[in-house]
């Protein structure tokens, strides 16, 4: 897992019922500006529901709450394992969304 | 004539040399004193100036009309600051990333963007006996600097002799707060730090096509390479303050080196005549 | 892995020379990486004598070029522009921000973009440990990105070397650098000095270390400069619930060891030195104590 939400040099996104996953390269990871909110764009636009991620910063968080994404914070391990922590309810969420429901997630 | 006081790096005396210069001027010619340093303005701790009035110093940043904008995600795909994000149903803008450069508003086709005005900073003018003053102050946490160090130039009073207190560095604010300006008056120390970032700000003056010269500070008998630059490339030093305790204990409480010792009002005074001989021979 | 950014609103106080200084002691005990994230004015170097390893370029800027052939002069560019950087179909390339409405507004189609070398930087190693640096082209803006990039640069050397700690040389200021180099650093350690400005610019300083939420700590250097001064930067300190965990006296010694190229705790008979010394083992203890298992 990166630390840092914005920069991450790609996305995995998990469908939780099937396991399937897919990498995302994420062009924000060299901005100068803004690469969180780019980032977390990026995954409104796949149609994510909700984020494991390190530290995911202010921007990329208003993005993310506004499009009913949630935030759970895994700072460590793999991708599987945080994957398994999500579905596990092992994850903190980070800040509160305000939708429920689960299938796909995603981290980095 | 606009003479700025710049240095490569931070507190190599270069508020010293520019509050002193003003006040040693003073006596002679009408003198404004410009402090560009909006990071941490601090001529006037110096000066002491009153502040009789202050402007906002604001940038223009996108306002989104919700009744007109169809999400199409031009804005945000024009935004070089990437300020803007676009996800269903709505536009979220990050003013604080906003340089104001307009292109959101130009780019949308439904004319669903307005721009009103975020504050960067401020603009405060006074004076200090004679001189007339002004300063920047960038707010707290604000990372853009340029339209504050812009709006501090533009309060130039060509009826007098402006001095401009410039942030260190060769950053981009640096390089706003000297275009324009008649000379450049590099402050820098006799040690390998003062040399190397003295190096740094002459490539910058020489790509200006400034007139420059140098100020020594804390000078010592022991380190001779600072000399040996400004010999090398033709920059005459035209001052040296002492390494002195004496010196450095008046800077910490803020009395001005003309007020120590008569012989520094001479000596500043030369420094401006100086300065005035080299840029009318040498014209930028 | 703890990262420490040592910083100082004002320039010049001896931040470099307590970096250098305490990149010496901590390599005695930790497995260190340094980061000199002072963009503006890189110094570090000058006392760490850094072999030079890998050398990346920077490319962050953009300018606006025009064509001549194909430029009207019709000066809607110009109209356009937000930071006079373009008139009669000349760039000036100072003031350019590369922000491309020229590009927009040109009815032929005769402005295009171009990516700019901003600078270089290096991972190098020196005797005290890896080191990250930079160097800007002379002029160039946009250093918060590349501070950014060091720090990124710095943690990856510590991961790979499993080092504990990333030291930080931050810049001066309190503006784009600053923030970049302060966002998400485990401690800040504030240098000031008891100078009318010196005290001006801690409190600016202190102020955005508050605003970004990081635990910071402080030392005063040449504190026997002025004693009225020392006391302000006490009570600031002590109303903030900020611990001073050094008292640096006023020691030409300090300049005598920058001549020489060298940190001054490698002169240990000097009061400067001693005085690092015991700040060290306080700062250390400061880090032991953000729960670190690794340092």
């Amino acid at each position: 897992m990166h630390a840092h939400f914005g920069r991450a040099p790609f996305f995995v996104t998990v469908n939780v019922e099937t396991m399937e996953y897919e990498a995302i390269p994420n062009p924000a990871a060299s901005s100068t500006t803004g690469a969180g909110a780019q980032a977390a764009q990026l995954l409104v636009r796949n149609n994510v529901q909700a984020v494991a991620a390190g530290n995911v910063g202010p921007h990329a968080t208003s993005v993310l709450q506004k499009a009913g994404i949630r935030v759970y914070v895994a700072r460590e391990g793999t991708v599987r394992e945080a994957v398994e922590a999500l579905v596990h309810g092992q994850l903190e969420q980070q800040a509160e969304a305000t939708m429920t429901g689960d299938s796909r997630k995603r981290r980095t | 004539m606009i003479i700025a006081v710049a240095s490569g790096k931070g507190g190599t005396g270069k508020t010293t040399v520019a509050t002193n210069l003003a006040l040693a001027t003073a006596g002679e010619r009408p003198v404004q004193l410009l402090d560009c340093d909006v990071e941490e303005p601090n001529a006037h701790l110096f000066l002491r100036p009153s502040i009789d009035h202050s402007v906002v110093v604001e940038i223009p940043v996108p306002r989104v009309d919700p009744q007109r904008c169809t999400c199409c995600g031009l804005c945000a795909d024009v935004c070089p600051q990437h300020a803007l994000s676009v996800i269903p149903g709505q536009v979220l803008v990050f003013a604080e990333l906003c340089h104001g450069c307009g292109a959101c508003s130009l780019a949308c086709p439904e004319q669903a963007i307005s721009e009103v005005g975020r504050s960067l900073g401020a603009v405060e003018a006074g004076t200090a006996g004679s001189i007339s003053f002004v300063q920047g102050r960038l707010n707290v946490g604000e990372a853009f600097a340029l339209p504050v160090v812009r709006a501090v130039k533009k309060m130039a009073d060509h009826q007098r002799v402006v001095i401009v207190d410039v942030a260190p560095g060769t950053s981009c604010p640096v390089v706003q707060a000297l275009k324009g300006v008649d000379f450049c008056l590099l402050v820098t120390e006799p040690t390998p730090f003062g040399l190397h970032d003295l190096t740094l700000m002459f490539a910058v003056v020489q790509k200006l096509q400034l007139p420059a010269a140098v100020v020594i500070n804390r000078a010592g008998p022991d380190d001779t390479r600072v000399q040996a630059f400004c010999h090398e490339n033709h920059l005459q030093v035209l001052m040296e303050i002492p390494e002195d305790r004496r010196v450095a204990e008046g800077y910490a409480r803020g009395i001005p080196l003309v007020q120590t010792d008569p012989r520094w009002a001479v000596g500043f005074r030369q420094l401006f005549h100086d300065i005035v001989r080299l840029a009318e021979r040498n014209p930028g | 892995m703890k990262e420490v950014a040592v910083i100082s609103g004002k320039g010049g106080v001896g931040k470099t020379s307590l970096v250098a200084s305490l990149a010496s002691l901590a390599a005695a005990g930790h497995r260190l990486v340094l980061a000199d994230c002072d963009v503006d004015a890189p110094d570090l170097h000058l006392l760490l004598h850094p072999e030079l390893r890998e050398v990346h370029e920077f490319r962050a800027s953009h300018k606006a070029f025009v064509d001549p052939e194909s430029c009207l002069q019709c000066g809607r560019c110009a109209a356009y522009c937000r930071f006079d950087a373009i008139h009669a179909g000349q760039v000036d390339p100072l003031s350019c921000e590369g922000c491309g409405v020229c590009q927009w507004v040109c009815p032929v189609g005769a402005i295009t973009l171009r990516e700019e070398l901003s600078g270089r930087w290096f991972i190098s190693s020196t005797r005290y440990g890896p080191m990250v640096h930079a160097q800007m082209e002379p002029g160039e803006e946009n250093s918060g990105r590349l501070v950014t990039l060091i720090r990124q640069g710095a943690r990856k050397v510590a991961e790979r070397e499993e080092a504990g700690l990333v030291l930080t040389d931050g810049p001066p200021g309190i503006g784009c650098p600053v923030i970049a180099t302060l966002s998400g650093v485990d401690l800040a350690l504030v240098v000031t000095e008891p100078t009318v400005s010196g005290v001006h610019d801690l409190k600016r300083v202190l102020d955005l270390c508050q605003h970004f939420r990081v635990p910071a700590v402080a030392c005063i250097n040449r504190y026997d400069l002025h004693s009225e001064g020392t006391d302000v930067i006490k009570n600031e300190c002590h109303s903030r619930g900020l611990t001073i965990i050094g008292y640096l006296p006023y020691d030409p010694t300090a300049t005598a060891a920058i001549r020489q190229g060298r940190p001054v705790v490698e002169f240990p008979d000097s009061h400067l030195a001693v005085a690092v010394k015991e700040m060290w083992g306080r700062l250390e203890a400061f880090i032991l104590a953000l729960s670190s298992p690794d340092f």
